[in-house]
């Protein structure tokens, strides 16, 4: 799995070549330039005084820019294998909390990703973790788009206390550049950072690789930590076995944690004998937070065979749902899903009775709305 | 004939014969130069194919169809892997040249993780059903195409058989000594002689929880074995069971004592081969059996290291700050070893030396290469 995110790394640097000067975010197609992470599908989050770090294809002179200004950052390089190299920033003690673009400049080359770096006044014992998944942008689902959809379901976690988002893969319908494009153009409306792995719709060529850098990363959120990865490719990540070991160092270096949380798109206990081993039975995730399955069963065997990682299914946004969870010192606790957005327009009425029809679609949407996906796998 | 031509004679017989054993050696340093590898171009288009070490010359056996892990049979004239079908994956064969591709297995639902019988008969994999608890071993004479699920009986959900050399470490351990299988109480060893024995990972509950156990398969019966052979009584996680190609030891990984580790049962009982606090997974013995290479975290990322089981002594083979190695494969000689390593930024095919010196990168095509297993000779076997 990481080598495919180096054949990308190998493309994009190529396709870096052939770019001229820029100081534009990504390159024009979108993919990523010369910074690979932090990005606004996969950030950091950081107190004044803490530390990232940022992976690019090549030694730069790097900025945090809110505006025209930004902490100043202390840089300690190392080399990664294929020619990557890695940054571990230390952030300024007075840096103001806040969301940054990292901008990385060489001599012929300037990049930037916005929605990289969030700085926060200091990470809380409690805070409340907002879960999408399924977006399937470029969907016909519905009679609304689902970008429409997906539009306001960021719209209503930015109305929560949220502390960050988690969207769990299927960001897209067809993993067709065009729809990236325009599932990033919606998630930086987000004011929040924004997580993001894979899903099995968006496996296309080496698109979700190009677009957003690893498929399997762990980050620290004040005592807790995340892995989030990859299940999308079970051959590759079984039998071949090139994911396990990061799932295994992420593991490890989240053991100390005060919980570990995994992220993942979909949950298939017969596919990775080797990941479960690693994250649910040696050392237990204390907890999973997973879609794909589109439509609540909590109830199927295949959502928890092995019952050692509470793990929490959350219906697909595209249908309108978003969940959140509360996480402090004694639990992770998820809520109930909340329908936060209209799947469906209501039909135009007859005019004769268009008062009454439009009546009849209001009370549909408040009480969930006709999910004629019940059943639904994806 | 005259003394003139009896010379002759002789002395074509000699040619004849030279040749011919100078053919011989060449097609068994043929054999013994190729690796059976997965070429993955895309995100699911991954290919079995075979690689002459020397030439560099790359043969496509399979169809690429999510091709999985691939398997010599024991005489190196066959391929098994497991690769896609219309409704899941089942279970191919084929020559290294990539002829004579055909299933063996029933092309519907999910068949994975095929492993030779010695005498390169029999098939043994996994089959899946409906539910992640509903796995099953499934056994398949490659010539017949006839599939039978072992035990016949068996309720324990069973998974990655792997075919035992035969019976005699159990022998060794405890004759007579009673053992508990799926269907009540068998007295001493008998049940096992009923033909191939398969070495097996099952599935059990303990405290609520699936737990798993090395398990002893027949086409009848089941059992695990015995608690008096383990390392130390409890509820451990056993996987990746690989006896000794003598058939005098069983080496597996087990989380017990706390971290994931390598573990050998000899005739002597079982001991910890590993023994380290990072986790030390996927046992591979040595064709003399007196080697086990495997990989760990020892050194902060994945690397491969071998056990000497004599002693326990543990030597790294392949290990790269900031990469990972992985996936070994002893050639049949002994003296080498075919691993995965990204050190340059993508999974490639390597060969060192046992001692990991004489690094050689043998695949570099802009591909992902992974799962190398090196061609057995006959006479290594």
């Amino acid at each position: 799995m990481k080598g495919r995110v180096y054949l990308t790394y190998r493309l994009a640097v190529l396709a870096a070549v052939v770019v001229a000067f820029s100081a534009e975010a990504r390159n024009p197609d979108g993919t990523l330039g010369l910074i690979i992470t932090p990005n606004n599908g996969v950030p950091a989050i950081v107190a004044p005084g803490g530390q990232f770090d940022i992976v690019l294809r090549q030694r730069a002179d790097l900025e945090l820019l809110n505006g025209n200004a930004g902490p100043a950052l202390e840089t300690d390089w190392a080399k990664l294998p294929g020619g990557r190299m890695r940054a571990r920033c230390t952030v300024s003690a007075d840096a103001k909390p806040g969301t940054y673009v990292v901008q990385a400049t060489t001599g012929e080359t300037s990049d930037t990703n916005k929605r990289a770096v969030f700085v926060c006044e200091k990470f809380p014992a409690y805070y409340v973790v907002a879960h999408l998944t399924d977006t399937h942008i470029g969907s016909n689902r519905h009679e609304r788009p689902a970008a429409d959809i997906f539009r306001d379901a960021i719209g209503a976690v930015n109305a929560t206390e949220a502390a960050f988002v988690v969207i769990s893969g299927d960001l897209t319908e067809n993993g067709r550049m065009e729809q990236f494009s325009a599932f990033m153009a919606i998630l930086d409306e987000c004011r929040l950072p924004t997580f993001v792995c894979p899903g099995n719709h968006d496996r296309q060529a080496l698109n979700y690789e190009s677009v957003f850098g690893p498929l399997t990363y762990g980050f620290l959120f004040g005592k807790d930590g995340y892995v989030v990865f990859d299940t999308k490719d079970f051959l590759t990540a079984d039998d071949l076995d090139a994911q396990n070991a990061e799932l295994e160092i992420l593991r490890e270096a989240i053991k100390p944690c005060r919980w570990s949380i995994g992220v993942t798109h979909r949950y298939e206990p017969a596919q990775s004998m080797r990941s479960q081993l690693i994250l649910y039975i040696d050392d237990p995730l204390d907890h999973l937070m997973f879609g794909h399955w589109h439509v609540f069963h909590e109830n199927d065997p295949r959502i928890a065979p092995w019952q050692t990682t509470p793990m929490t299914m959350t219906p697909a946004t595209v249908n309108g749902y978003v969940r959140l969870y509360d996480i402090s010192d004694k639990e992770v606790r998820p809520r109930e899903p909340q329908r936060v957005a209209q799947t469906e327009l209501p039909k135009p009425p007859p005019a004769e009775d268009a008062g009454q029809e439009a009546e009849d679609a209001g009370q549909e949407a408040e009480d969930g709305g006709p999910d004629a996906e019940d059943g639904e796998e994806e | 004939m005259s003394h003139w031509g009896q010379m002759v004679q002789n002395s074509f017989i000699m040619r004849f014969y030279g040749v011919f054993v100078i053919g011989l050696i060449c097609m068994a340093s043929a054999m013994a130069d190729q690796i059976a590898f997965v070429r993955a171009t895309e995100q699911e288009d991954q290919q079995v194919c075979v690689l002459d070490v020397e030439t560099g010359a790359l043969t496509q056996v399979g169809p690429g169809k999510r091709d999985g892990r691939p398997v010599w049979s024991p005489d190196g004239s066959l391929l098994a892997f497991d690769t896609q079908t219309e409704s899941g994956m089942g279970i191919c064969v084929a020559r290294p040249d990539g002829s004579e591709l055909r299933y063996v297995s029933s092309t519907s639902g999910w068949r994975r993780g095929p492993r030779w019988s010695a005498d390169g008969k029999m098939l043994a994999y996994t089959v899946h059903g409906e539910s992640a608890l509903d796995v099953r071993v499934g056994v398949c004479d490659i010539e017949s195409g006839t599939e039978q699920i072992w035990p016949k009986n068996g309720e324990t959900p069973m998974l990655h058989p792997v075919w035992m050399p035969g019976m005699r470490l159990l022998y060794a351990l405890r004759p007579g000594q009673d053992v508990q299988w799926d269907a009540g109480t068998a007295e001493g060893l008998e049940w096992l002689q009923t033909g191939g024995v398969l070495l097996a990972i099952g599935i059990r509950q303990a405290g609520g929880k699936p737990t798993t156990d090395l398990y002893v398969v027949t086409s009848e019966n089941a059992a695990p074995l015995p608690e008096w052979v383990m390392p130390s009584p409890g509820n451990y996680t056993e996987w990746a069971a690989e006896p000794s190609p003598d058939g005098w030891c069983i080496a597996w990984e087990s989380d017990d004592g706390g971290d994931r580790e390598v573990f050998v049962l000899n005739k002597k009982g079982a001991f910890d081969l590993s023994n380290d606090r990072s986790s030390d997974w996927n046992p591979c013995w040595s064709p003399d059996a007196e080697w086990v290479a495997f990989e760990s975290f020892r050194s902060g990322r994945r690397g491969i290291y071998r056990a000497y089981v004599g002693t326990a002594r543990v030597s790294p083979v392949a290990v790269t700050p900031g990469a990972d190695n992985w996936s070994p494969s002893w050639a049949p000689d002994g003296r080498r070893i075919a691993f995965v390593s990204d050190r340059t930024g993508n999974p490639e095919i390597y060969v060192a030396n046992a001692k990991g010196r004489d690094v050689r990168q043998l695949t570099g095509n802009g591909n992902l290469n992974f799962a190398p297993a090196w061609r057995p000779t006959e006479d290594a076997e």
